[in-house]
Parts: C-alpha cells; sequence; structure tokens
C-alpha cells in the first residue's frame, strides 16, 4: 500500500502558543482516517496546512512521494475539503458556487454533482447566505465529491448538526467509500459517527499525535478494568499503560492500554474482590487518551 | 501536449474569478455611475458659472475619482474576509500569486470602465472637454501637469496601494484611511526627493518616471506576503509586508531615480542652434552642448563654455559674453555667468539664486545685456510663481566683476494706458552704460502702445523715448549698441515710420517710404553705419532698401523676385566689409545663398547643400556667410569667393 | 437485519460474521442464495465497506460462502453443516476444558453428567423467567 500523504516533522505556532511540535503522520491509500484532538487542539491548523490555506513554519509534507510546497496547487486536484465552518462567497447560489467550483477541478463530474443535487432536493437558485446548516454541509460534500478526489479530508463538518443529518452525511460517505474507495481523512471531536467507519486512529494532543494505530487494535488493546477491594484500595498500582484512574470508596477503575494477560495477572497480586474487564468505544477511548 | 491542456484548462477558472470580482464589487461600480450622472447634471444646469463648473469638475477628477479607485482598491479581499471564504480560495488548486493577480486586474478593470465612462461623458457633454483642459497644475518641474494626467495616475496610485495592503485588515475603513497617509505621505516624501535632485541636476525628472516603480515595490510586496505568511495572522502579514515593501521601496526609488536621471532628457530641444551673434569678426552661438564661437581665420568651431545651457540668449560686449545657466532643472536654480570671448575667466555672477536669502531668490531672470564696454550688466527678473507673473519685473545690475549688485521693482503702471503689467525688456545700454533702453510693450490688446524708455537706475527717473511702436518684434540694434531701428505708427500719418535713433546722442532720424518696409528684415552694417531693410510694394513687389547714416539718404534700392510659393521674405546680412550683401532666398523649393555687390545686382548665386525647409538666416563675416539647417540643428559655413561648403557644428 | 453493537468486546467484522452464520444456522439464508453486496450492507449499517468485505473475505476463507466474479457473494452448498462442524468445535472446546476440570477433582463419569444435568436445567429456567432473548 502506498501512503498518498506524508507529514514529516510539522511545526506550526500561533504568536507563543504552539500548536504542532514536530509532527508526523502517513495517510495509507484506501483507508479511513479517524484525526481526534480536543477543541483548539490543532486538528483544524493541521488540515489547513495540508490545503495549503496556510503555511507551516517548519517541515515537510508529500503528497504520493512528492514534495509539496506552500504555493503548489496542483495536487489539490486532487483532494476534496469539507471544512469545518461553512466557507462560501454567500452572495452566490448553489449553481454558481458549483459552477464555480468546477472550474477548478479538471475531473470535476457534472453529472454526480447534479445527481447529488437531486437527491439533496438542493434549488439551485437559493443563495447559500439562505442556506441552513445542514444545507450547507450538503453542498459542501457535493463541492468536494463531485471532483472525485482521491483524498477526502473533512474537518468536523457534522458538528452543530442533529443526528439524523449526521448519519445520512455518514451515509453518504460510505457510498464514496463504497464506489470510490477514496482515502479519507476525518478530523472530528464529535467520534460516535467516526467509530463506525474509521479503520486507523490517530490522537492529536500537545501537539503531536499521542496514539497512531490501527484502530481494532487499538479497539482490541483498551480495556476498562474495575476492581473492588474487600478492604482498602491498594496505595499505588505500579503498572505501565494506565491511562486514568478513579478511586471511590473501595472501588477502583483504571482505562489501560495495551491491555494484556500480564497486566491481569498483575493486577489480580492485588486481590480483588471482583475485576471486570470491559471494551470502550471510541469515545471513551479518546477521553481517556487525553485526559 | 498535456502542458497545453492543462493551459486550457486553466482558462474557465480565470473567467470565472474575473466575474465573480465584477459582481462583488458591482456596487461600487454602481456607486460611481451615479455620481458621474449628478455631476453631469450639475454641470449641464450651470453653464453660465464657469467657476463652479470648474470646481466641481476638479473634485471630480482630483477627489472623488481616486476616492473610487481607493474603494475598488480597498475591496479587493473584503468578501473572503467576510465570509471566511478565503480559506476556501486558498484551499482552491490555484496558485496564490494567481488569485493576486487576476483580482488586482479585474478591480483595475472595473476602474477602467469607470474611467472610460467619465471620459466618454467629456466628449459628450458640451464644454466639459475644455474646461478638463484648462485645468493644470504648477509642479514647479518642467510644465505644469493638467488635472486629468494627475487624476489618473492619483487613481492608479492609490488603487494600487490599496489593493497591495487591502488583505492586511478586515475592516475596509482601515485599509481606505492607510492608503490615503500612504499615498499622500510617499507623494511628499518623493515630491520632496524630486525636488532637491533637481537643484543639481540639468536633466529632466519626472515624477511620472518615478511613480510606476513605487507602484511595483507596492505590488511585489504584496504578492509575496500573500504569497508566504500566514493569510489568518493579521501582525505577521503586515510586519512581513512593511518590512518588505520598505525594502523594495528604497530599492525602486534609488533605481528609478537612476533611470530617469540616465535616459532624461535634455530641457529644450536638442537640435536647436541658439542664438548667432556675430560680434567683431567672429560668430557664437549655443546649443544644448554649451556655447561655441567660430573663427572665421582660422576656420574653425571651438567651445567656450561646456556647461549644459539651458536658456539660450546670450549677449556679448567689451570682450565678454553674458549668459544664462540652469545648474538643476528647477527654475530657481538659474546662474548668470558672465567670461571672456575666448572662454576664460568665466565667473559666476548669480549662483545659488534659489537661496532664500538671495536677492534672486524666486525670480525667473531674462533680458539680459552686457553694456557695450563689458562692464556692467543688467537683466530683469519675473516673479516664478506663474499667478504672480503677470506683474512688473525686477529690474537687476551689477558689475561684470560680480560686485555691486542692485536691485529695483520697475512699475510704470503711471505710464498711462497700461492697466496691467507690461512685458518688459532691456534693449540696450546707453549713454555711455549709465542708462538703459527699456521696451514696454502691453500683454493684451495691440501693440500699439508700445513705447521704448530712457531708464536711469540711479536717479530712477525715465524718459519715454517713442511710443506707439508698432516693430520689429526684436528691435535691431547695432553691433556696438549704438543705433536703435524701429518702426512706430504716427498719429497724423496712418503708415508705419522707420526710425533710427542713435543711443549716444538720442537723435532720431526718420525714414519714410510709400511702400510698406517689411519690419523683420532689417540688418545694421557692421560699422554701424548702413541699414538694409526690405520694402513690400503691392503684395508682390519687394525693394531691397540700403540707408546711409552718414548721408542721411537712401543709396540704393533694387527689386527682387521672389518665389510665389515662399511668401516671406528670407533673412540676409552685410559681408565683404559691409560692402557686399548676402541673401538667403528660395526659389521654386530650392535654397541659394545670393551674393549682391554694392549697387545690389547679384554677383553670383551659391546653392544651399541641404533641402530649405525653413526660411534661411544668414550672417556674414567677411567673405563667409553662415547659414542653420534648422531641421538638423547644424551650422554650415560658405566660402563666398571659392563658393566651399563646409558643416561646422553638428550634433 | 443484522444488527451490530458498537460497545461489544467483539469487532463489528466478527459481529457480521456471527450474525450470518446464524442465519444460514436458522435457514433464513439458504445455500446458493445471494448475500447482501458489500456495498449495500455496508450502506445500511453505515460502517466502513471494508468491514463488510474482511467479514466476506474470511467467511470465504472458512468455506462459508463464495464469490461469482461480478455477481457477489453467494451463500455455500455445505455452510451448514460446516457451522454446525464449527460450533461444535467451539463447544467441544469449552466441554473439554471443564471435563479436563472436573477429571482433576477427582469427579467421575456419573457426576460429572449430574452436575451438567442440574447446571443446565437452573440456566435454562432462569431463561425463561428472565425472558430475554439473546
Amino acid at each position: 500500500m502506498s501512503e498518498i500523504l506524508k507529514m514529516q516533522n510539522l511545526n506550526k505556532r500561533f504568536g507563543r502558543k504552539i500548536v504542532l511540535k514536530n509532527f508526523s503522520m502517513a495517510l495509507e491509500e484506501g483507508k479511513v482516517y479517524g484525526l481526534l484532538g480536543k477543541n483548539g487542539e490543532g486538528k483544524t491548523t493541521l488540515i489547513r496546512m495540508i490545503m495549503g490555506v496556510i503555511p507551516a513554519d517548519s517541515g515537510e509534507m508529500f503528497y504520493k512521494d512528492k514534495k509539496i510546497n506552500f504555493n503548489d496547487s496542483s495536487y489539490k486536484k486532487q483532494i476534496g475539503y469539507i471544512p469545518e465552518d461553512p466557507f462560501f462567497f454567500s452572495w452566490m447560489t448553489i449553481k454558481e458556487l458549483l459552477d464555480f467550483n468546477s472550474s477548478f477541478y479538471p475531473s470535476w463530474n457534472f453529472r454526480k454533482a447534479m445527481d447529488y443535487s437531486e437527491r439533496f432536493s438542493l434549488d439551485k437558485k437559493t443563495k447559500i447566505k439562505h442556506l441552513s446548516r445542514g444545507m450547507k454541509l450538503k453542498l459542501g460534500l457535493i463541492a468536494a465529491l463531485a471532483s472525485e478526489p482521491q483524498l477526502l479530508i473533512l474537518d468536523d463538518p457534522t458538528s452543530g448538526l442533529d443526528v439524523p443529518t449526521r448519519q445520512d452525511f455518514l451515509k453518504d460517505i460510505v457510498r464514496e467509500l463504497s464506489d470510490a474507495g477514496t482515502t479519507i481523512l476525518f478530523s472530528t471531536h464529535l467520534v460516535h459517527e467516526l467509530e463506525r467507519i474509521v479503520e486507523h486512529l490517530s490522537i492529536l494532543h500537545g501537539g503531536h499525535l499521542i496514539l497512531d494505530d490501527d484502530y481494532e487494535r487499538v479497539k482490541d488493546l483498551t480495556r476498562r478494568v474495575r476492581m473492588t477491594f474487600e478492604d482498602s484500595l491498594p496505595e499505588q498500582i505500579e503498572m505501565g499503560g494506565i491511562l486514568s484512574e478513579l478511586k471511590k470508596g473501595n472501588r477502583m477503575e483504571m482505562v489501560i492500554y495495551p491491555w494484556d494477560v500480564e497486566k491481569e495477572r498483575k493486577l489480580n497480586m492485588f486481590s480483588p474482590l471482583r475485576l471486570e474487564v470491559e471494551p470502550l468505544s471510541l469515545e471513551e477511548i479518546f477521553v481517556s487518551f487525553v485526559s | 501536449m498535456s502542458l497545453k491542456i492543462e493551459r486550457a484548462l486553466e482558462e474557465p477558472m480565470f473567467g470565472k474569478l474575473f466575474l465573480k470580482e465584477w459582481r462583488e464589487k458591482i456596487n461600487i461600480f454602481i456607486f460611481a455611475l451615479i455620481a458621474i450622472l449628478l455631476f453631469l447634471l450639475v454641470f449641464l444646469t450651470n453653464s453660465n458659472e464657469r467657476e463652479l463648473r470648474e470646481l466641481s469638475a476638479s473634485a471630480m477628477i482630483l477627489i472623488f475619482l481616486p476616492f473610487v479607485a481607493l474603494l475598488l482598491g480597498s475591496s479587493g479581499f473584503y468578501a473572503e474576509f467576510r465570509d471566511d471564504a478565503w480559506a476556501y480560495l486558498f484551499s482552491r488548486p490555484v496558485k496564490k500569486w494567481k488569485i493576486w493577480i487576476i483580482k488586482y486586474f479585474s478591480l483595475l478593470a472595473i476602474l477602467f470602465s469607470i474611467l472610460l465612462i467619465f471620459v466618454l461623458a467629456m466628449q459628450i457633454t458640451p464644454g466639459l472637454k475644455e474646461i478638463v483642459r484648462s485645468l493644470t497644475f504648477p509642479t514647479g518641474f518642467e510644465r505644469d501637469i493638467s488635472f486629468f494626467t494627475l487624476g489618473l495616475l492619483l487613481n492608479l496610485f492609490f488603487f494600487t496601494i490599496a489593493f497591495s495592503i487591502s488583505f492586511m485588515s478586515e475592516k475596509q475603513f482601515i485599509i481606505i484611511f492607510a492608503s490615503i497617509l500612504i499615498g499622500l505621505g510617499l507623494t511628499f516624501v518623493l515630491y520632496e526627493h524630486l525636488y532637491f535632485l533637481q537643484l543639481f541636476y540639468p536633466y529632466r525628472l519626472g515624477l511620472k518616471g518615478i511613480f510606476p516603480f513605487v507602484a511595483l515595490s507596492f505590488i511585489s510586496a504584496s504578492i509575496l506576503t500573500f504569497m508566504k505568511s500566514d493569510f489568518s495572522q493579521m501582525r505577521k502579514k503586515i510586519s512581513f509586508f512593511s518590512k518588505l515593501g520598505a525594502l523594495f521601496l528604497i530599492i525602486s526609488i534609488g533605481l528609478s531615480t537612476a533611470w530617469t536621471m540616465a535616459s532624461g532628457s535634455f530641457i529644450g530641444s536638442r537640435e536647436v542652434i541658439y542664438n548667432l551673434h556675430t560680434f567683431e569678426g567672429d560668430a557664437y552661438f549655443s546649443t544644448y552642448k554649451g556655447i561655441f564661437r567660430y573663427l572665421p581665420s582660422v576656420d574653425k568651431v571651438e567651445k567656450i563654455e561646456k556647461s549644459k545651457l539651458t536658456f539660450p540668449l546670450i549677449s556679448i560686449g567689451g570682450g565678454k559674453i553674458l549668459f544664462s545657466n540652469y545648474k538643476g532643472w528647477r527654475e530657481d536654480t538659474q546662474e548668470l555667468w558672465v567670461m571672456n570671448t575666448d572662454g576664460s575667466q568665466g565667473k559666476c555672477l548669480i549662483c545659488n539664486s534659489h537661496k532664500k536669502d538671495s536677492l534672486l531668490n524666486n525670480f525667473h531672470l531674462y533680458s539680459f545685456l552686457i553694456s557695450p564696454d563689458g562692464k556692467k550688466v543688467a537683466f530683469l527678473g519675473l516673479p516664478l510663481k506663474k499667478i504672480a507673473r503677470s506683474s512688473w519685473p525686477n529690474l537687476f545690475w551689477m558689475n561684470s566683476d560680480g560686485t555691486g549688485l542692485r536691485s529695483m521693482p520697475l512699475d510704470f503702471s503711471k505710464i498711462n494706458n497700461f492697466r496691467y503689467a507690461a512685458w518688459t525688456e532691456i534693449v540696450a545700454w546707453a549713454e555711455f552704460g549709465n542708462n538703459l533702453v527699456i521696451l514696454l510693450r502691453p500683454r493684451s490688446g495691440s501693440t500699439a502702445f508700445t513705447k521704448i524708455l530712457m531708464f536711469s537706475p540711479e536717479n530712477e527717473t525715465y524718459k519715454i523715448l517713442a511710443e506707439n511702436i508698432t516693430g520689429p518684434w526684436r528691435l535691431p540694434v547695432s553691433e556696438g549698441q549704438d543705433f536703435l531701428a524701429f518702426f512706430y505708427r504716427s498719429e497724423s500719418e496712418e503708415k508705419k515710420i522707420l526710425t533710427l535713433l542713435n543711443l549716444k546722442s538720442l537723435e532720431k532720424k526718420e525714414i519714410s517710404r510709400d511702400d510698406l518696409i517689411k519690419p523683420g528684415k532689417i540688418k545694421w552694417s557692421k560699422n554701424g553705419e548702413k541699414i538694409v531693410f526690405l520694402s513690400e510694394k503691392n503684395k508682390s513687389e519687394f525693394h531691397l532698401v540700403v540707408y546711409s547714416l552718414s548721408r542721411q539718404k537712401i543709396i540704393n534700392t533694387k527689386e527682387l523676385n521672389q518665389d510665389k510659393s515662399f511668401p516671406f521674405i528670407t533673412r540676409m546680412d552685410w559681408v565683404f566689409n559691409d560692402q557686399k550683401l548676402a541673401l538667403g532666398s528660395v526659389t521654386s523649393g530650392k535654397g541659394y545663398l545670393k551674393v549682391l555687390d554694392k549697387d545690389l545686382n547679384e554677383e553670383k548665386r551659391i546653392d544651399i547643400p541641404f533641402p530649405a525647409k525653413y526660411p534661411l538666416d544668414v550672417w556674414g563675416l567677411n567673405n563667409i556667410a553662415l547659414i542653420i539647417d534648422y531641421d538638423k540643428g547644424e551650422l554650415w559655413r560658405v566660402n563666398l569667393e571659392t563658393e566651399e561648403w563646409r558643416k561646422i557644428y553638428e550634433n | 437485519m443484522i444488527k451490530i453493537d458498537l460497545a461489544s468486546f467483539l469487532p463489528i467484522y466478527e459481529q457480521i460474521k456471527k450474525e450470518i452464520k446464524r442465519k444460514i444456522t436458522l435457514e433464513v439464508l439458504k445455500p446458493h442464495e445471494p448475500l447482501p453486496s458489500i456495498r449495500d450492507l455496508a450502506s445500511e449499517l453505515i460502517i466502513n465497506p471494508n468491514t463488510v468485505a474482511r467479514a466476506y473475505r474470511e467467511l470465504e476463507r472458512e468455506g462459508f460462502i463464495y464469490t461469482r466474479k461480478g455477481k457477489g457473494c453467494y451463500v455455500s452448498d455445505n455452510s451448514a453443516s460446516l457451522i454446525k462442524k464449527e460450533r461444535d468445535r467451539t463447544l467441544n472446546q469449552i466441554l473439554d476444558q471443564v471435563i479436563e476440570e472436573a477429571t482433576k477433582f477427582n469427579l467421575r463419569e456419573e457426576e460429572i453428567k449430574r452436575l451438567f444435568e442440574q447446571r443446565l436445567r437452573l440456566v435454562m429456567d432462569e431463561k425463561k423467567k428472565g425472558g430475554r432473548d439473546e
């Protein structure tokens, strides 16, 4: 599998605030990447840098093994981008915007754009400033997908939308995946939907990735361990991989990554009354990693 | 092949971006249109009030339209900011500098359309074109700049500055404000910079040459900032741009100044040979290269003054030459020099006239004359400010060694019929160099009221020598400033009377004839004893007349045949020790030099070695005659005995 | 209707596999019947098609389904028996463990049998009471 996008040692600061520090990440073709991170932690900055909207302070990026500089533009023809806040020219109508957008992409599929518009029931003559958030999302989707991109980058596009809309959106993404096998970089802090489609999980925290692994593996290896003790809780449990710890009376809860039999044995040595191990949802995994 | 396809595919993108700009800024366009229409309305309904019309036209051209340019420029990235659409645009597959360029030219196109509409309005609306043409602005440099040109430059300049900084702030009014500040500040700095330079530099430096470079430096700094900096960080953008912009600005001003200096054209024309004087057997003339003299004894031209002459008048007397020079281009850098006729011992009589404490500060010096003995120098000065030019001049006089500079304002308004200040000229020194003969010519109305006075600077008294002088335009003075000839119209008789005035004794001798004496062609003989002039009988009969002062009568007349197609008679001069005349004439488009003997019979006819396009001026130096080819700015001499021509000066 | 539980220990693809096997066992899916296309199933469940693809791949590898080029995946002929075999294999493994443990406690065959029947009755009764459907 080849790498469609590679980022090496990216650094970016805004004034005194360092947002990205020696950030590195690589995307393999055809997979769905989930990029999680708390709000304001640099996800949007990173994506903007990939899209050449703002420059990195230092570091390099490669698209299909070709170095991309801030002023390169041709690699963007293969990328579809849906940002968090709708950012089109508010005076344009839907038709005008799609028309305008199409002129940038030689691979623009007019048929597809039309099909999507019909399916979404978008009135072409409506001005963008009169569109609801949900409709703008749909428009953003068309704008990104009609160019038949090889890489689709989504920057939290569904925040602020209701669940049915989010579900619909996800369905469209899934359909796109089935049809084209597009590589997807999905950045969000609403992890619930991501859970269904993510294949590779990356968590951005403190300016770089604290987790960058196959999702199934992570899910497999992250466990919540609940222990009930007869008397007092053990003072200190010396063990690697404790992401979080919660003590309440004679009960103790820990999230551990990576979980293995060795760790289970170690915990049993503290002689708990009960030891329960359960998996976590992606949301819980994320929370544990970043807190 | 694929490159071609790629290029072709880029076309629709540019078109779309262009149209997008028009759509977004159409409001400004409409606003400008309405304003122009309103202006036209005001203009048309006030056809009698010239001042109001001029005011409103000036306001339109110098204030409103540049303001529109400012609006357009500053609106450059407004839509992108307002809708946060800059991230959208930047994430499209298009290079950032291309975005900048397309936007710039799209908005420029809108600006040009507005200007075009205004120009169209100028053509259609009666009276508007004339008024606009009449509005000018004194720049203190070469010539006044018309409001329209200035307005155009202002438009482009402010538009470019505003656009270049328009992505530095979200708030349009800040951009407008900053642009005005920068624009005015820069203009002021550049103006002062050039004004200062022109103190030393005689070549024509125009602000027009430097503005494009300044605009270019803004554009490049802007594009580079656009391409390199983080659009989301205001402060970084501004600091990056400021540093780059300042650097480019300094380089561009330096480069453009050097360039305009190198390619600067000399003030005045390069080809002209000014002011040929014959004096004591030699000829003196000035060109843009300096002052030259021709010595027939060795048949050579030598340069006696190397400086770049910008003012062509020279005055010769008493073995000295008096001439004026501009050190720099500026009007107030005028200098007055005196030197021996061989070029030695040049002395600057008036230097640094621009200095505030100088007596000659802010005067334009003209009409200078050196006394026949070379000891005294007199000249006039008019105030430099154009508005004040229609005022009486100041008289200046001093010794030719530089001492004794005195000045006094002249005011002859008490002499009747001079409601406004008359054009004043110093014609000659008289009475052994203590008095001046001054010509006063009214600026408007008929020249019938032209007078000449004898003026005594010491006593500040004057005496009217003659009135109602009708010509010649340049009063012919004999070589030693002994005699003066002029025409006047007497009250009793309708015709013009040729009068000869002895400047020493102030005696007048009138020569009256039935026919009309052609005022232009009067030449004193070198010894001042004879005068030759041309008279016209019936618009086709011309006579050459020689009058002898000693014998006090006409001693010779001769009828001339003239080429009908060349109606004005060409000129002549005395040759062979005042015994013969050399006459330049044109027959059937061909030029000839005719030599007439003492009976005014044609002795010989020599062909002119260049096509005779202009009337031929002839100067005589004994057996040599000099002719100027005005077309090429070349000087020829011919040996009247051997008929051999030689070009003695060329550019 | 295949249902998946995101919170489960089991990866999604495993759940899909399990569900399909269950359907085959219940004869809801009969041999040579087509399975929903990857596209449709992913769309219905709103999950990554790769996940469905993986489930189908493994099912094919294990012999429960086969692919006809361009037409999709179908239930194998012997899938039911295969499932039974697998089921038996899994249960046998667990039973073997129980028997092994029991012999360590020195239980005899009859005692093991009695223990097992007692336990079976208890669990089944409880299930009926709880009325919980699995």
